[in-house]
Order: structure tokens, then C-alpha cells, then sequence
């Protein structure tokens, strides 16, 4: 069983490499991609409508004018405002995805924020989450409207409201990486980064959509008729594609990978990389035998695969940044697989998961995959060819 | 070798076979003869275990139905469909398929040679099949279907679309796999390959078998008389009787004794310019079992 299994995989990786067409979707059309994307991404500046951003704040200065100003930034209606104990673990959470920012108040704030006369301009810090840099953007308006609201309490002169900026100076928060010395480096991250990973999703879904129309293929031309009869377990045809298109799915991400690392992407956990990957290869060549098996067309296995993916891909973040998304639509998103792969990605390149926080993303991916397999064998049991 | 009995099958509305019973000898040619949609492909399609039949029995070798992996290690087939993975060469097809059905790695040069010669194809082998003409691909899809020397091979339609001259080959390589006592049924709906080639026919149609039988004998039982075809080169004598209708210069009848009755309109006194006798054929037999043509 498992030579025939190898035995077709072979044939069929084969067969991938002398098809100009699927190659290009599922190698070259990812990198165009990412690269596109990543040079893109300091670009976004528009500000969509989104739902409620969470700030992670940590107060050390604790003073009322600390505190009064807080409750005023959770006033604002694009911002929750979570406190933390500790600058740490605001940093984990930022990095993890479970906050949009993190905001610092540093010792000495409440003398001097919002005073025009005093001698030092207080200092903060604020940390954005560098994967949705728009949204950030809105954090760091809500930031500076509160300073604004507070200097014109402190210092009720006219024509000062503008002039917060001077009187406060927001640092940058280093989140992630570590420079060899221990040092965190200033700008954490490069935007392949964050490209990087939806474009290799990008590449897999291509990988799907190939294998999927070839079973169909196969099924159409008389080939698949003549592996039904011959002496092999009717389920080694499909765990042939199975495995071509899983082994496929790992070459592409690592292909891609390679190349965001050419560009400066920077892998945190090369240990939680590999089980992603797997996860990926797993779920996606699952979801590939389902699909592969609602039609013995091949159009409407392409038509269909071109539905599903642009599906997936949409409520799953690969076309529109999630946090560009309604809320509604973004809940949504956890069914989509893409939005998984994804975020496991980013999981072990920059978001500095552990195998803890990896998880979640990975259960869903084998879950999905397993119910994709089951689906696919059943099915083709259960048809004449 | 296999022996099929009360075998059907419908798809949706259509029934495709409707009770068959059938049994092939080891070692013989069995051919199912029928026109387009007679259920041939359905038959065999259930015979190799990829038709799910709606009812009916079906075993192979004594080993039970045929999706039992006993019974598909006998087994080859040729689809009507041509089973060829196109972007592949001729050889890798080869090669694809004989690990796959089973061919071990020790034979594998040795079975590939063989079924490259076998088809004719040692000059082409490393090149694309999608480039190859149609008689290639058929024989090609002959040699996949027997590279593993299965025991029982069917053959759907291994003709279809060739040019004569490949026709002549495909039935010189059938000849030399019945040779080795290699037992197979031959679907087709052209009579002369199945007089030419097969021990026995079946006339199928509508998803039943007709009669079953030698061809000499379906013939004897079904195709009655020779028909004559005769020019006159004058008007027929006076007083004489026709054996048939004339139509202007063209007279015709049937006859069991056609020679003799030509020699007796010659005595008396008729003039032929020419004539032809036709003797009854499979596309005679199926005509008298169906009331049609084989090939509308
Ligand atoms: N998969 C299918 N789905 C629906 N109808 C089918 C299917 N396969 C065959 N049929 C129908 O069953 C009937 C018998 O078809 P079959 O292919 O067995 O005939 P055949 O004798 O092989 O004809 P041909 O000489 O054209 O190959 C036809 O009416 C055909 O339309
Ligand atoms: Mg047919």
C-alpha cells in the first residue's frame, strides 16, 4: 500500500513539473505576491472603519492624571483599553495577536503630561502591532488625542490644542527580536513579514487547486479506471494525490520561505515552522480531496476550487488584512483554514509563539484536513468511477 | 475464466444492461458485438470491478467478484477511453503502470522492452504521448492493459479510430496474447473484427446478450439465405419467371443455392452482365435478431 502510494505520488510530481500553468500559480504568482505586498505594506494609510482596537496599557506612574487620562482613551470609541502588570507581558500579548498595542506610562507622567511650562516633556511608549500597521495608526491619533484632551485641561490656553506633539514624545516600544547583544532592536520586523506568510497560503491554495483538477482528470480521461482495477486498495489513489500534493505543499512553503528570508524575513522558531508546515500540508491536501471529489468534471472541480479558495482566502485574511475586516466578517474568519495556516506562520516567524500558543491554529488545521480526507475517501467509495 | 449471471445495471432512467448471463472459457476470444449504447462498456465495467452492478453475480477465476484483489491480479484492462497520461512519454506510461499493477522491480526493464516492441513503439518510447497519432495511443493503452501478463484481459473498443494498417497490427498483437492462452473479451461494433478474431460472439443490445454463440453457427441459426444481385445484359426471355424483383436492369433474391440457381437462369436463356453474391454475415445475424443495422 504504501509503495503504491509512492509509486503514484511520483507519477504525479512528475507530471506538476510539466505543467507550466499550475507551476506558475503555485511558485511564481506567491512571490510576485509577497514581494508586492511586502513593499506595499508601509503604504497602507487609509483608515477603515474597525471595530474596537484593544490597547494594553501599563501604568507605571499610577497617579490620578495617569488614571484620568486612561478612562479617557477607553472612552474613544475605536479603543478598549486592557491594563497589564507588567511591560512584558504586554509585549507577549501584542506579539501573540491578542492586542493591537501596548501602551506605556512611565513613572513621573502625571507632573508634567499636558503641562505647556514644565521643564521635561513626559515620555510614553507605545508598540503597534507591526502585521496591522493601519489600525495602528488609529491607536497612535487615539494616543494623541488624549494627550491633546489633556493639555487643554492642564493648560487651558488658546491655541495650544494642536500642539500636543511637542509636549509629549511617544517612543517606540521594541517588541520582538533581540539583536545579539540582548538588545531589542528598534524596528522589529521587515514587511515580508507580515507578506510573507499570506502569499505562501497564496501558493498552497494553487497547489489545491491543481491537484484537485487532476484527480477530476483523471477521472475523466480513462487513467483513473485503469488504477481502479489494478490490484492495489481503491484508497491508495487518492492518498497518492494525497501525498503529492501534501509533499508539494511543503516545497512551496519552504520555497517561499526561502526567498522571504533572501528579502529579510527572519524565522523566530524553526521548530514551530515545521510543525506549521505540516499542519498546512496536512489540512490543505485534505480540503484538496474533497473538493477533488464533488464533481467527476473537470470544469466544475476548476470552477469550484477557484470558489472555494478566493472564499477561504478572502474571510481568511489573505486578501484583506483581517483587521480591515467588520467584525462580524472577522468571526467568520475562524472558519476559514487560510486564517489558521496564517496565523501559524506567523506564529514561528515573528510572533515569537510557543508550542502552547501554536495550538489552537494547529488542532484547527488537522481537524480540518482529517474531515477533508474522510470526505474525499468516502465519497469515492461510495461512486462508480 | 469469469462467468457473469443475471447481472444489471441502470443508470437513472437508462438501463444499460438488464440481465446477463454470460461465460467466457479460459483461453478463448469472447466477443461482445453490439451497436453504440448496447451496455458493452457497462458489461465490462462491471466485470473488472469498477461498476458497481445493481444486481447480479459475478466471478472471477473462482476467486469470487472481481474487487476482490485475488480476482484483479488476473485481471487487464484496455478502456475504450484512451487510459494514457499525456504529458508523459510512452515509456514512462509504461513504466507507471507496470509498478503499479504490480510488476516487480527485478522484471520491470524486462516487461517494459517487451510491451515497447509489443506495441511498436521502441522509437517513439521517450517521447511525449501526447504527440503520438491515434493508432499509437490505442496501442499503447493495448500494451499498459497486459504489461503485467495479467490472465484475463478485456479489451473496450481496442480499434476505435485507428487507420486499417494499425487495425492489422493491434489484431496481429491480440493473436499473439490469445497465443500464450491469455483468456479475453473484445467489445466492438464492427462484425469483421469480431468474425476475425473471436472463438465466440455475443450480439448484444439494450443491455441483453441476443444469442451467444460460434460465428459459423450464429450465421447457420440467423443469417438464412445468400442474397443475389444479378445486371441483366438483355430483357429476360419470354415467359420466363423471375426468381425476384427486377428493377429496371437489376434483379435480386435470395437463395441457400445461389450458384446453382445462377446456372439454371443461365439455361434458360437469361443474359448476365454480372452478379454478386453476398453470404450472410454478423451484420445479417444482428439485423434478423434486431430488425437493425449495426452502424446507423
Ligand atoms: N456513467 C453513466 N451515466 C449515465 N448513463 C450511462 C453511463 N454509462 C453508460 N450510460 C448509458 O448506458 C447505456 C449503455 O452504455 P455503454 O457505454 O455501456 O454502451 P456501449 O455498448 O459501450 O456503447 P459504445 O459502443 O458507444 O461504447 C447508454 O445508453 C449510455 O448512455
Ligand atoms: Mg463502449
Amino acid at each position: 500500500m504504501l509503495r503504491s502510494i509512492w509509486i503514484l505520488a511520483r507519477k504525479d510530481l512528475r507530471l506538476l513539473g510539466r505543467d507550466p500553468m499550475s507551476l506558475f500559480f503555485i511558485a511564481v504568482f506567491p512571490v510576485i505576491l509577497g514581494v508586492a505586498f511586502g513593499l506595499m505594506n508601509e503604504g497602507f494609510a487609509d483608515e477603515p472603519e474597525v471595530a474596537e482596537a484593544v490597547l494594553l496599557v501599563h501604568d507605571a506612574d499610577a497617579s490620578e492624571v495617569s488614571r484620568d487620562f486612561i478612562a479617557a482613551l477607553d472612552a474613544q470609541a475605536a479603543v478598549a483599553v486592557k491594563r497589564v502588570d507588567s511591560l512584558d507581558a504586554g509585549r507577549q500579548e501584542v506579539m501573540k495577536g491578542r492586542a493591537l498595542g501596548l501602551f506605556e506610562i512611565v513613572p513621573g507622567f502625571g507632573e508634567s503630561a499636558g503641562l505647556v511650562f514644565a521643564e521635561k516633556a513626559p515620555r510614553v511608549g507605545l508598540a503597534i502591532d507591526p502585521s496591522r500597521p493601519a489600525e495602528g495608526q488609529l491607536l497612535r491619533g487615539a494616543v494623541m488625542q488624549g494627550i491633546g484632551d489633556l493639555v487643554a485641561r492642564r493648560s487651558p490656553l488658546p491655541g495650544r490644542e494642536g500642539r500636543a506633539l511637542e509636549l509629549v514624545t511617544i517612543e517606540a516600544i521594541a517588541l520582538g527580536h533581540e539583536t545579539a547583544d540582548g538588545a531589542p532592536v528598534d524596528r522589529i520586523r521587515s514587511g515580508y513579514d507580515v507578506s510573507f506568510p499570506s502569499a505562501i497560503l497564496w501558493g498552497v491554495l494553487g497547489c489545491i487547486a491543481g491537484f484537485a483538477i487532476s484527480i477530476a482528470r483523471e477521472r475523466a480521461s480513462g487513467t483513473f479506471y485503469r488504477l481502479s482495477v489494478a490490484p492495489q486498495p481503491r484508497a491508495a489513489i487518492l492518498l497518492g494525490k494525497g501525498l503529492a500534493c501534501a509533499l508539494t505543499a511543503i516545497a512551496v512553503v519552504l520555497f517561499l520561505t526561502l526567498i522571504g528570508c533572501a528579502l529579510g524575513l527572519e524565522l523566530r522558531s524553526p521548530f514551530l515552522f515545521v510543525l506549521a508546515t505540516l499542519g498546512i500540508a496536512w489540512c490543505f491536501s485534505g480540503l484538496m480531496m474533497a473538493l477533488a471529489t464533488i464533481s467527476r468534471s473537470e470544469n466544475a472541480v476548476a470552477g469550484a476550487g477557484w470558489a472555494l479558495n478566493v472564499t477561504m482566502s478572502l474571510i481568511g485574511g489573505g486578501m484583506i488584512p483581517l483587521a480591515f475586516m467588520p467584525a462580524g466578517m472577522r468571526t467568520l474568519s475562524d472558519f476559514s483554514p487560510v486564517k489558521w495556516g496564517i496565523l501559524a506562520l506567523e506564529g514561528a516567524i515573528w510572533r515569537g509563539f510557543d508550542l502552547v500558543d501554536l495550538l489552537p491554529a494547529l488542532g484547527v488545521l488537522i481537524l480540518l484536513g482529517a474531515l477533508g480526507y474522510l470526505f474525499g475517501v468516502r465519497r469515492l467509495a461510495a461512486i462508480d468511477s | 475464466m469469469i462467468r457473469v449471471q443475471a447481472l444489471r445495471k441502470s443508470f437513472g432512467e437508462v438501463t444499460a444492461v438488464a440481465g446477463l448471463d454470460l461465460e467466457v472459457e479460459e483461453g478463448e476470444i469472447l466477443g461482445l458485438l453490439g451497436p453504440n449504447g448496447a451496455g458493452k462498456s457497462t458489461t465490462i465495467g462491471m466485470m473488472v470491478g469498477v461498476v458497481r452492478p445493481d444486481s447480479g453475480s459475478i466471478d472471477v477465476g473462482g476467486l469470487g467478484p472481481p474487487s476482490g484483489p485475488e480476482a484483479r491480479q488476473l485481471m487487464g484492462v484496455a478502456p475504450q477511453r484512451l487510459s494514457l497520461y499525456e504529458e508523459l512519454s510512452g515509456i514512462e506510461n509504461l513504466r507507471f503502470f507496470a509498478r503499479y499493477q504490480g510488476v516487480s522491480p527485478e522484471r520491470l526493464a524486462e516487461r517494459v522492452a517487451w510491451a515497447l516492441a509489443f506495441a511498436g513503439l521502441e522509437e517513439k518510447a521517450g517521447k511525449r504521448v501526447r504527440g503520438y497519432s491515434g493508432g499509437m495511443q490505442r496501442r499503447l493503452n493495448l500494451a499498459c492493459a497486459v504489461i503485467h501478463e495479467p490472465r484475463l484481459l478485456f479489451l473496450d473498443e481496442p480499434t476505435a479510430g485507428v487507420d486499417p494498417q494499425s487495425r492489422a497490427r493491434l489484431f496481429d498483437s491480440i493473436e499473439e496474447l490469445k497465443a500464450t492462452g491469455v483468456t479475453i473479451v473484445y467489445t466492438t461494433h464492427h462484425m469483421e473484427e469480431a468474425e476475425r478474431l473471436c472463438d465466440r460472439v455475443a450480439i448484444m443490445d439494450h443491455g441483453r446478450i441476443l444469442d451467444l454463440g460460434r460465428v459459423a453457427d450464429l450465421i447457420g441459426r440467423h443469417g438464412g439465405a445468400s442474397r443475389v444481385e444479378a445486371r441483366l445484359a438483355a430483357a429476360p426471355p419470354a415467359a420466363a419467371v423471375a426468381p425476384g424483383p427486377i428493377e429496371g436492369d437489376r434483379l435480386t433474391f435470395t437463395s441457400n443455392r445461389a450458384l446453382e440457381d445462377l446456372l439454371a437462369l443461365g439455361q434458360a436463356g437469361w443474359q448476365l452482365a454480372d452478379f454478386k453474391v453476398t453470404q450472410p454475415n454478423l451484420e445479417t445475424v444482428f439485423m434478423e435478431l434486431t430488425g437493425r443495422r449495426l452502424r446507423d
